[in-house]
């Protein structure tokens, strides 16, 4: 496989997401719209770019992106720039994009130092592995996004409360664009999350014989599942909104991020493949 | 040629002076043809708003172009000069462009950092421009005051942070809802800066007003004026749960919302935030309110602290925006120094020139036409290399401010003044 194939999609993107971090914090330092609108188009040349590139490494190699950490994480940080230009645009708030920027930028550095799986074992060769996989990305990165906007929430509201607001509050969005954002994003992840539950299930029964195996990997993105879920029926059914909303999206992210560390690092789990 | 400024703004006039110095379409059109007609003035640009009038100006002379724009402005606006004399204030060449950069820059305004002014200076020169009545040293001059605006508006925070009670709270109702169209707003009482804030409201896109005051004919005619809906005074409470921004500025003795009252009606508005801004002495809201999740209340005193907290950030900045300021008018300076070797260096390329044409006149006969086409092109060319070089230091030295002795050495070298050479 052509060594540039294989870089271009992680190391070769780096500088990318490198510029948009730096255009979107210029921005944001300067409260400046030219320059968001500059950050914007760097973003979104940035997330087709390494989509198209990530698609080609995996049809060069003939497998499917993501099998290993590192593709996991590149994917993430591609999930993460699309999920939030998507948000940008729909609300039409673009002070987050420093912090989302920032995120996809760690993640693609993180994930370009694992590096891709060039040798791929053969029980993840199949249709429905890479697209199992993808949509729990996709889940997990909306749900980061969420969490990052929820608190973005609680930071702006604690600023009007305090009576004498600093220089952050011209450049965070309006408390309902914050709350708006939190709630699409956490209403993506959770879609997606369904989807990659259902789909893993299928392909769990394919490989272990069994659709549910108390697995740890399987029980934290259900407990994920769950909260988020049952945070969904509490805006939906309770009119839950705003700091309520943000404080519960808060809590079941840190949860799930404590429920994957204790399950994934203490117990043995049937999804190592390597 | 000394650039002029003649000027009047809100530090030197009242408004009744100011108003009788505006300058409309029809009267600027009127200065425009006298301007066109006199040979003491070559170029002007006018540039009038509420707050200032001043005419910049490129005369042959500073004392007598001054002392006509002053006959113009009576003869334009009509008023003995003696009453406006006071008023005016009168600059020329470095001061009058670093007044020019710093009105550009929002620095001279009445409200530091506003940034109206700039699109007012654009305009005032657009308008000049198009009625012919600048050239080439006011529109390079316009250009980089404009380019000296932009610089201080987006390289400081100049013009960051509200600067009024009323846009304070605009500001603070935009970080909480999303969409002020959307948002109905109720305005209790007629104060001053309460109608003030409803009217910015108004302006930032509500459109649902809803008025309550206890006299109801001030109430009708601030309804009228708003565009508003005149509610009842005595159920004003009534319409808690519908709105999102309450204005009360009304002079009570006893509050007009209690813990009770609100309590009440946010059972039925759900769980939206609501933003009360209490303008009222003695206040119209329970302070205890603001103890409620959702709620946020400012009083005066917390948006007059907003305001004076922007406002010496804004003169923090002004320093930052004084040194861009000197940078832009050593650019421009330069340029209009560099600008005073054009005579001269012209007259030394006609000088060239005849001596040239002189010599192939000469080689004339005794050539044939390709010969002689061969011969134009090479001298012509030998005349711009040998400018080449003298032109570009004439014009370093003049940058450094030693243009006059360069010119009278260049002048006497080629015998520029000496009518026998000719």
């Amino acid at each position: 496989m052509g060594s540039i194939v294989v870089a271009i999609p992680f190391w070769g993107m780096v500088p990318v997401y490198g510029l948009a971090f730096l255009l979107y914090a210029w921005a944001f330092a300067k409260n400046d719209p030219a320059t968001y609108r500059w950050g914007r188009v760097v973003l979104a040349l940035a997330a087709f770019a390494h989509l198209f590139t990530l698609l080609n490494f995996g049809r060069v190699r003939g497998e499917w992106p993501p099998v290993s950490g590192g593709e996991s994480l590149v994917i993430l940080a591609n999930s993460i720039s699309f999920i939030y230009l998507y948000l940008e645009f729909r609300s039409n708030a673009h002070g987050l994009g420093i912090f989302a920027t920032f995120i996809a930028l760690c993640f693609q550095i993180v994930g370009s130092i694992i590096g891709p799986a060039l040798k791929v074992p053969e029980i993840l060769r199949g249709v429905g592995f890479g697209p199992h996989v993808a949509f729990n990305i996709t889940a997990f990165a909306s749900l980061t996004i969420a969490a990052a906007t929820a608190l973005t929430y609680v930071l702006q509201y604690r600023q009007l409360r305090s009576l004498r607001p600093g220089p952050l509050l011209s450049r965070l969005p309006s408390l309902e664009q914050l709350d708006h954002m939190s709630h699409r994003s956490t209403l993506m992840g959770w879609v997606f999350l369904s989807m990659g539950l259902v789909l893993g299930a299928k392909l769990a029964e394919q490989v272990w014989g069994k659709a549910w195996q108390w697995d740890p990997k399987q029980c934290t993105t259900l407990l994920t599942w769950m909260i988020f879920g049952f945070a969904l029926f509490l805006r939906r059914f309770r009119a839950w909104q705003g700091g309520k909303m943000a404080a519960v999206t808060i809590i079941g992210f840190l949860s799930i991020i404590l429920a994957f560390v204790l399950f994934n690092g203490l117990m043995p789990s049937a999804h190592h493949f390597t | 040629m000394p650039i002029l400024l003649l000027g009047q703004n809100h530090r030197t006039a009242p408004v009744e002076l100011r108003e009788r110095l505006a300058f409309d379409e029809e009267k600027t059109s009127v200065l425009a043809k006298c301007l066109k007609q006199d040979p003491t003035i070559s170029e002007a640009v006018v540039v009038s708003t509420c707050n200032r009038m001043e005419i910049y100006a490129v005369a042959d002379d500073a004392e007598r172009g001054v002392a006509r724009l002053e006959e113009l402005l009576e003869q334009v606006h009509e008023v003995p000069l003696e009453r406006i004399a006071g008023s005016l204030y009168r600059e020329t060449d470095d001061e009058a462009l670093r007044h020019l950069f710093r009105v550009a820059s929002g620095l001279d305004s009445m409200v530091l950092g506003e940034g109206q002014i700039l699109s007012q200076v654009k305009a005032g020169y657009a308008s000049s421009r198009d009625l012919g009545l600048t050239r080439e040293i006011l529109h390079r001059t316009f250009n980089q005051a404009t380019a000296c605006g932009k610089k201080v508006r987006t390289d400081t925070k100049i013009g960051e942070g509200a600067v009024s009670v009323a846009f304070a709270a605009v500001e603070l109702a935009k970080k909480i809802f999303q969409d002020l169209t959307k948002e109905k707003v109720l305005l209790i009482g007629a104060g001053a800066t309460g109608t003030k804030v409803a009217h910015h409201l108004k302006v930032f896109g509500v459109e649902d007003v809803l008025v309550s005051n206890r006299t109801l004919e001030r109430g009708r005619s601030l309804a009228d004026c708003l565009g508003a809906t005149l509610v009842p005074w005595e159920n004003y409470g009534a319409y808690l749960n519908e709105v999102a921004i309450v204005v009360t500025a009304a002079s009570v003795q006893r509050p007009l919302f209690t813990m009770e009252t609100v309590q009440r009606a946010l059972e039925g508005r759900g769980r939206r935030p609501l933003f009360l801004i209490d303008l009222g002495v003695p206040r119209n809201i329970d302070p205890a309110i603001s103890k409620k999740a959702g709620i946020f209340l400012y009083n005066v005193d917390h948006l007059e602290g907003i305001v004076a907290e922007s406002s010496a950030k804004r003169r923090g900045e002004a320093e930052k925006a004084e040194e861009i300021i000197d940078e832009q008018l050593c650019q421009l300076l330069e340029w209009l120094a560099s600008r005073s070797m054009t005579p001269t260096l012209k007259q030394l390329r006609q000088r060239l020139e005849e001596i040239r044409a002189n010599e192939v006149a000469l080689a004339r006969n005794r050539l044939d036409e390709k010969s002689l086409a061969e011969l134009e092109r090479v001298s012509h060319r030998i005349v711009n290399k040998i400018l080449h070089t003298p032109t570009v230091r004439m014009k370093d030295q003049a940058a450094k401010g030693e243009g006059a002795s360069i010119i009278q050495h260049v002048r006497h070298l080629f015998g520029l003044d000496d009518k026998s050479l000719r």
